[in-house]
């Protein structure tokens, strides 16, 4: 009797978020992941998932209504970009203005591996000379 | 020889990796300064809507709006900053510069009335937007928000957040004055 309410209870619960009410569990996954995507205009470094401003709840709408007219994600993502910029997307695409954001990683850690590499070279250096320098002793020794 | 200018450029590397980092930084800070609200709807036609207007309730689309230069204000009674921009509303209502269109934002419709009602209403026609549809459309980011729509329904300037006199002067009437020459 429990195990019946209490499931009756969890079935209760999911379809909705902020009042939409969702067809399937697949659907309201894809507009949980959707709305964290995004960031809200107003609060600066909070997503639309997590925020309660007027614009996010707007824009949560949107979200729904989008996926409710058949639009991927991409062409969600490309319709409020195209409202708010690149700003509202929290991973921003590869253009011409963000190739130094993609860019500088990649070339801080060849750099890094660069630097390190020759270090080791370094070290390889010194233990060969040290070791030389042993056998020359031996030789030297050897001879004297 | 060359093996000292090895060694020290590469005792120079983190510090090359560090001036790397302050460069981009330096920028991103900068950036981020002036484009808190970049502006994608800018030179972008004003979006197709349809609703009505505040007071006579008359269907209203984007047609309504494109032929001569307007000037479309982001308002609701709710709005503190709507306040302070009021005054500049009015005075350009009263010297007939340009026709300027509300669209009175995520508001009652009897909240929107008594605030004009009290303050004077500058405004020729008011869109009403109860759930933020066209203002989502717009990219806008809340109350107030001001744009310059051309003849052709392109928006030309947009201003975020309360239209003072110098933005007026300096972001909206040049381009009035220069377009306007133009048609």
């Amino acid at each position: 009797m429990l195990i019946v309410l209490f499931v009756s209870f969890t079935f209760m619960l999911t379809p909705s978020i902020d009042g939409f009410v969702f067809e399937s569990e697949a659907e309201r996954k894809r507009y949980g992941q959707l709305i964290e995507e995004f960031r809200c205009p107003q609060c600066v470094n909070t997503n639309l998932a997590g925020s309660d401003a007027p614009i996010a709840q707007d824009l949560r709408k949107t979200v729904f209504s989008l996926m409710r007219e058949g639009k991927s994600n991409q062409e969600i993502r490309t319709h409020l970009r195209e409202r708010y910029g690149d700003f509202i997307l929290f991973r921003p695409r590869f253009t011409p203005g963000t190739w130094a954001l993609w860019g500088t990683p990649i070339v801080l850690l060849l750099l890094a591996t660069w630097f390190l590499l020759g270090i080791r070279e370094k070290r390889n250096a010194i233990t060969l000379n040290l070791s030389d320098l042993q056998r020359i002793r031996e030789i030297s020794g050897e001879r004297t | 020889m060359q093996a000292r200018i090895k060694t020290r450029l590469l005792l120079a590397t983190p510090l090359i990796g560090f001036g790397i980092l302050v460069f981009f930084l330096g920028i991103g800070f900068g950036l981020a300064k002036h484009q808190i609200h970049p502006s994608a709807v800018l030179n972008e036609p004003f979006p197709e809507f349809e609703s009505k207007t505040l007071f006579d309730e008359a269907q209203i689309t984007r047609e309504d709006l494109v032929g001569t230069f307007q000037l479309v204000n982001v308002w609701a009674s709710w709005c503190d900053g709507c306040i302070v921009e009021h005054g500049l509303f009015l005075e350009l209502a009263k010297s007939e510069v340009i026709s300027i269109i509300g669209i009175n934002y995520r508001d009652s419709a009897d909240d929107a009335k008594t605030w004009l009602y009290e303050r004077g209403n500058p405004y020729e026609k008011i869109v009403v937007d109860p759930h933020g549809e066209l203002c989502v459309d717009l990219g806008v980011y809340g109350a107030p928000e001001t744009f310059l729509v051309d003849p052709e329904g392109i928006i030309r300037a947009k201003q975020v957040g309360v239209l003072t006199l110098t933005a007026w002067m300096e972001k909206f009437e040049p381009l009035l004055e220069a377009q306007v020459e133009q048609y």
